[in-house]
């Protein structure tokens, strides 16, 4: 059953098959024929009625990173130890394109407590339970606390910020509090995704001076923001 | 294939001064500021002034100093037209062919000048921190229609002994040169970046070595100065000779001393972090609940749960739950154990400290093997030692590489 009201059971599909390739050439073309072309709804259970279909149980770890909310904890998993990237041996492209010179080592001059820190941050305030991709900078007085930054943002002195995703090269000025007023106010725009006081700044977003943004706030990459105050819930584009 | 320059680095030092980290390893291939090695400095300035061949002469160890290099890849000096090259002597034939200094390292790579044609050779040292752009020399090397130039940098009048020496005229003509005086004259040392006409360091290589001499400072550059147009190029800026294990250090605590003047974020160093046997990459470093960092470089996979004070740890360093470690240097892939406390230490790649060990305590005895060694209370830890639980060891200490440390160690004390 794909994604059924009421389960009947716990066994959820990770998405992850195997086939025989003339068998699965041959479900295909059959598909090919139809109007919907979706592996849990159509391929799978025909499958079932024709074939020999086994399950293989994981019992190890797996997540999804699908909504924000499971994108959020996912992330924080690594700082419970229920990932570790060691361990599973994950490989990357660290090649950054025209880099003229390698990132540093990250400098940590400030207290940091239960988080990921990548080369090149420089952090001179406070930072806990967050992940900084590389080249983050948390300036002196600033407090960083349950977050996810990439690479390049910068915050500024006497900054707060809780619960923020927060993506590549955005400025944040001084005195800047985000996420902290209107826990409890969900998105007006996304009610159901974004209610949980998490929120969400796009690419180079510049967020000036002494601004207050309440949480559960969508602020999109090129948006405007006027006023002192952006309120909980609310989406700028 | 015709080349307007060609640059020669020099990296054959044994560097004895640096005791046990040089005992695996060439000089340049020193692991500095926590993720690069020290040849990395000069070769990035050779590759930011867009100078694309470039010999390595090697010597002594060369195996680590290859595989960093890696054929030039990790700096763009890759390719058909651009490369690094390294050379080390051609042995086989006899002993007597090792090089037998810096200036016959460069003359028994003649034929290597030979293959690009340069009008200019551009001659560096691997084993110094600075960054400089060396198209600056070229321009003054050219419009003073020089046969060579050096480049030179004051440095403080007590020091000045342990440097090649110059002396200038008028338009920074160099008049003078003496090699480590006792009583120096002058505080302008040589920084061992020389830009020659290529023909003249031909000429002038082969008059040396025909009178059995070897070296750049100490037999080519007196018999030049003499009979040819040599000036000065006045550098201004940080620049540091890392041949001893102090001057190491210091140069290391530079690097998070914002008015050290050694600034990373501007000086554009590449390096290899290509590391053997890695089978993922290396995640980023983890900071623990209760750990405390003050003033550090943390590089990519440490664990750090303990304290952290004035100090560069390189990648995958693993310190514990009350550990505290203070104003020291730590390669990789190190692991400290729960409250062990580290002062003023280097400590070398894979080295294994149990839990509630110190190390650097105590008196300031001088090492008795190697006392001008150490004088400020450095210890040193050599590669994949390993140090047992509840140890207390002093300072000036060496612990040779690969040792099991089963004893407490009094300040001055070799293992």
């Amino acid at each position: 059953m794909e994604k059924p009201k009421n389960p009947p059971s716990e066994m959820i599909s990770m998405t992850l098959y195997m086939f025989k390739k003339d068998c699965l050439v041959d479900l295909l073309t059959a598909n090919a024929q139809e109007s919907s072309h979706e592996f849990g709804k159509d391929i799978i259970p025909r499958l079932l009625t024709h074939t020999k279909v086994f399950a293989f149980q994981h019992h190890g770890y797996w997540a999804y990173a699908r909504t924000i909310d499971s994108y959020f904890h996912t992330n924080m998993d690594l700082l419970r130890g229920r990932i570790d990237i060691s361990e599973w041996q994950i490989r990357t492209n660290f090649l950054e394109r025209s880099a003229k010179r390698d990132r540093l080592p990250a400098h940590i001059n400030g207290p940091v407590h239960n988080s990921v820190i990548s080369d090149e941050c420089v952090i001179e305030g406070s930072v806990s339970n967050s992940i900084l991709s590389p080249g983050v900078r948390v300036a002196k007085e600033a407090e960083v606390r349950d977050c996810i930054i990439f690479h390049d943002t910068r915050i500024g002195r006497r900054s707060t910020l809780n619960k923020v995703i927060c993506d590549k090269d955005v400025s944040i000025g001084e005195g800047v509090a985000i996420g902290i007023e209107g826990v409890d106010t969900p998105s007006r725009e996304f009610k159901e995704l974004l209610n949980s006081g998490i929120s969400v700044i796009g690419r180079k977003v510049n967020i000036p001076d002494n601004i207050t943004v309440g949480a559960n706030t969508v602020i999109y990459s090129g948006a405007r923001m006027h006023g002192p105050i952006i309120e909980a819930g609310s989406t700028h584009r | 294939m015709k080349k307007n320059i060609v640059a020669l680095l020099l990296a054959g030092g044994v560097g004895s001064r640096l005791n046990i980290l040089a005992r695996h390893r060439a000089k340049p291939a020193i692991v500095f500021g926590g993720i690069y090695r020290i040849i990395d400095f000069t070769l990035s300035n050779i590759a930011h002034c867009g100078i694309e061949v470039v010999g390595v002469l090697t010597q002594y160890k060369p195996l680590s100093l290859m595989e960093h290099i890696d054929h030039g890849r990790p700096w763009d000096l890759f390719g058909r037209t651009r490369l690094v090259e390294v050379l080390p002597p051609k042995t086989g034939e006899a002993s007597s062919d090792w090089y037998k200094g810096t200036s016959d390292a460069v003359y028994q790579n003649i034929d290597f000048l030979d293959d690009y044609e340069p009008d200019i050779v551009l001659i560096v040292s691997g084993d110094h921190i600075y960054h400089m752009d060396y198209r600056t020399v070229i321009e003054q090397h050219r419009a003073t229609s020089a046969d060579a130039t050096i480049c030179l940098v004051s440095v403080p009048r007590e020091q000045a002994h342990q440097f090649g020496l110059a002396t200038m005229g008028r338009k920074n003509r160099i008049k003078g040169w003496v090699e480590k005086p006792a009583c120096p004259e002058s505080n302008l040392a040589s920084m061992g970046v020389y830009v020659f006409n290529t023909a003249i360091l031909k000429k002038v290589l082969r008059h040396t070595a025909q009178r059995k001499g070897n070296d750049f400072a100490r037999d080519v550059l007196p018999a030049l100065i003499r009979r040819k147009r040599v000036f000065g190029f006045i550098f201004n800026d940080y620049w540091r000779d890392v041949g001893t294990l102090e001057a190491y250090w210091q140069t290391n605590m530079d690097i998070i001393d914002p008015r050290s003047g050694l600034s990373l974020q501007s000086w554009y160093i590449k390096t290899n972090n290509h590391e053997k046997g890695e089978i993922g990459d290396r995640p980023s470093a983890y900071i623990g609940p209760d750990a405390t960092i003050l003033s550090s470089m943390i590089s990519r996979g440490c664990v750090i749960q303990g304290t952290v004070e004035r100090s560069i740890i390189s990648p995958g360093v693993k310190i514990g739950r009350g550990a505290s470690i203070k104003d020291s240097i730590i390669f990789h892939n190190t692991t400290v154990a729960n409250e062990c406390s580290v002062e003023k230490c280097i400590i070398d790649k894979n080295v294994r400290i149990d839990r509630a060990t110190t190390i650097g305590t105590g008196s300031f005895a001088r090492n008795r093997r190697f006392p001008r060694h150490m004088t400020k209370g450095l210890t040193i830890v050599g590669k994949g030692a390993c140090l047992k639980k509840g140890l207390t060891i002093g300072k000036h200490c060496i612990i040779t590489p690969n040792t099991a440390v089963q004893k407490n160690m009094r300040s001055g004390t070799t293992l």
